[in-house]
C-alpha cells in the first residue's frame, strides 16, 4: 500500500513540485494550502509524514506543530523553511520535527530525507 | 536558438537605416530607437539583448551614460560597442569597444568579431536571461507538460500576490507584506531569478516601513520583466 503524505504549503509552484516529485516517487500525496485545511484533513486521513511551511495563513507554524504532535504524534514532520529563517527552525526542531528541507528543494534530497522519515515511522509503529 | 537581438541607438535616420538593414541581412533582430530612453525603456519592459550599439552622442543620455545607467540602475551588464565620434579617441576605460561611421559591411565584421571574442553563446545567453528553466527541468527530468503548467502558475499566481502585497502597502498591513513576500520568494528563486529572490527577502526583513513600497515596486517590475521574456522566448517548445 501506497505512503501518502500531507503536504501543507501555500506556494503553488512548491505544493505542484512537491506533488510531482512525490508521485514520481510512488508516494500518495494529498495538499492543503493554509493551517486550518491541514487540520481537517488530519482529522479526517491517515498521513505517514507531514511536509510543512511554518508561515502559513490562519495558524501559525508552532500551533500547528503543537496540533500535531499533541492529536497525531506517530506522524513524522519535515519542515519546508528558506534559508534565512535559522531562528524559526531550530525552535521547530524543540517542538519534536524530524528534519528540515529547504526551499526551493533539491530533487535528490527530498527523495532520501522522505524515505529516511517515513522508516523512522515504521521502526516506531512496529516496536 | 540564441539570443539574435541588437539594440541599436542612432540618431541619424538615414545611418541607422543603414546599419539595420546589414544586421538584419545577417540575420540578427535589429531594435533601433533615434533616442536613448527608447532602448532603457524596452531593457526595462522586454529583457535583455545580445548587444547594446550606442552612438557616443545619442540623446538625451549620451552613449557612455545610457551603458552607465544600464549598469548601475538597471543591473544589466550587456556587452556594448559604442559608435565614436571621429574624435573621440579609443583609449577610455570604459570602452569595450567601438564601431566608427559611416557604418558599411565592414563594420558587420567588427560586430561579428566582437561578439566571437566575449564568452561562448551559451554564457551570453546564460548572462541575458531574466529567468532559467534549469531546476524545473532538473526536477521533472524535462516534462515539458510540468514545466508548462508552472510557468502558468507563476504568471498567475505571483501577479496575483504581487496585488495583494500592493493592496497590503496601502493599507499599511506592513506584516502582511511581508507574509506575501515570505510566500512568493520561492518562485522566483525556481526561475533562478535571484534578484526577485533577494527583494523577497528584502521585503521580509526590511525594518523601514516606508522602504517597503519601493520594493515592491522593483518585484513588480522584475515580474514583468520575467514574464516579458518567457513571452519572447517561448521557451518549452526548445526543450
Amino acid at each position: 500500500m501506497k505512503k501518502k503524505i500531507l503536504v501543507i504549503e501555500d506556494n503553488p509552484m512548491v505544493v505542484k513540485s512537491l506533488e510531482f516529485k512525490l508521485l514520481k516517487e510512488g508516494y500518495d500525496v494529498a495538499t492543503a494550502i493554509d493551517g486550518r485545511r491541514a487540520m481537517e484533513q488530519l482529522e479526517t486521513n491517515s498521513f505517514d509524514l507531514i511536509l510543512t511551511d511554518l508561515m502559513l495563513p490562519f495558524v501559525s507554524g508552532d500551533q500547528l506543530i503543537e496540533h500535531i504532535k499533541i492529536n497525531h504524534p506517530n506522524i513524522p514532520i519535515i519542515v519546508l523553511s528558506t534559508s534565512t529563517q535559522e531562528d524559526i527552525i531550530t525552535n521547530a526542531f524543540t517542538m519534536g520535527v524530524d528534519d528540515f528541507i529547504t526551499k526551493p528543494f533539491s530533487p535528490n534530497e527530498l527523495a532520501l530525507r522522505v524515505k529516511r522519515s517515513i522508516g523512522s515511522l515504521k521502526k516506531t509503529t512496529n516496536r | 536558438m540564441y539570443n539574435k537581438k541588437i539594440l541599436l541607438v542612432e540618431r541619424q535616420d538615414d545611418e541607422r537605416g543603414i546599419l539595420k538593414k546589414i544586421l538584419t541581412n545577417s540575420s540578427f533582430e535589429v531594435l533601433d530607437f533615434s533616442d536613448s530612453m527608447g532602448a532603457i525603456q524596452w531593457v526595462m519592459e522586454n529583457g535583455n539583448p545580445k548587444l547594446l550599439i550606442l552612438e557616443e552622442f545619442a540623446v538625451p543620455l549620451n552613449g557612455w551614460q545610457t551603458m552607465d545607467y544600464m549598469r548601475s540602475e538597471l543591473k544589466k551588464d550587456h556587452p556594448t560597442l559604442i559608435v565614436l565620434d571621429a574624435d573621440t579617441k579609443t583609449s577610455n576605460k570604459k570602452l569595450q569597444g567601438y564601431l566608427r561611421k559611416p557604418y558599411s559591411d565592414k563594420t558587420l565584421v567588427e560586430i561579428q568579431s566582437f561578439l566571437d571574442n566575449l564568452k561562448t553563446p551559451d554564457e551570453i545567453e546564460e548572462l541575458s536571461k531574466a529567468y532559467s528553466l534549469d531546476y524545473l527541468i532538473d526536477l521533472s527530468d524535462g516534462n515539458k507538460e510540468f514545466i508548462s503548467e508552472s510557468l502558468e502558475l507563476f504568471k498567475d499566481s505571483v501577479s496575483e500576490r504581487i496585488t495583494a502585497l500592493q493592496a497590503a502597502i496601502d493599507q499599511q498591513q506592513f506584516g502582511e507584506v511581508r507574509k506575501i513576500a515570505h510566500s512568493i520568494k520561492p518562485s522566483f528563486h525556481m526561475l533562478l531569478n535571484h534578484k526577485g529572490k533577494e527583494l523577497c527577502q528584502a521585503l521580509e526583513h526590511c525594518k523601514i516601513d516606508n522602504e517597503l513600497s519601493v520594493l515592491v515596486q522593483e518585484l513588480k517590475l522584475e515580474y514583468e520583466l520575467i514574464q516579458n521574456q518567457i513571452t519572447l522566448d517561448s521557451p518549452i517548445e526548445k526543450i
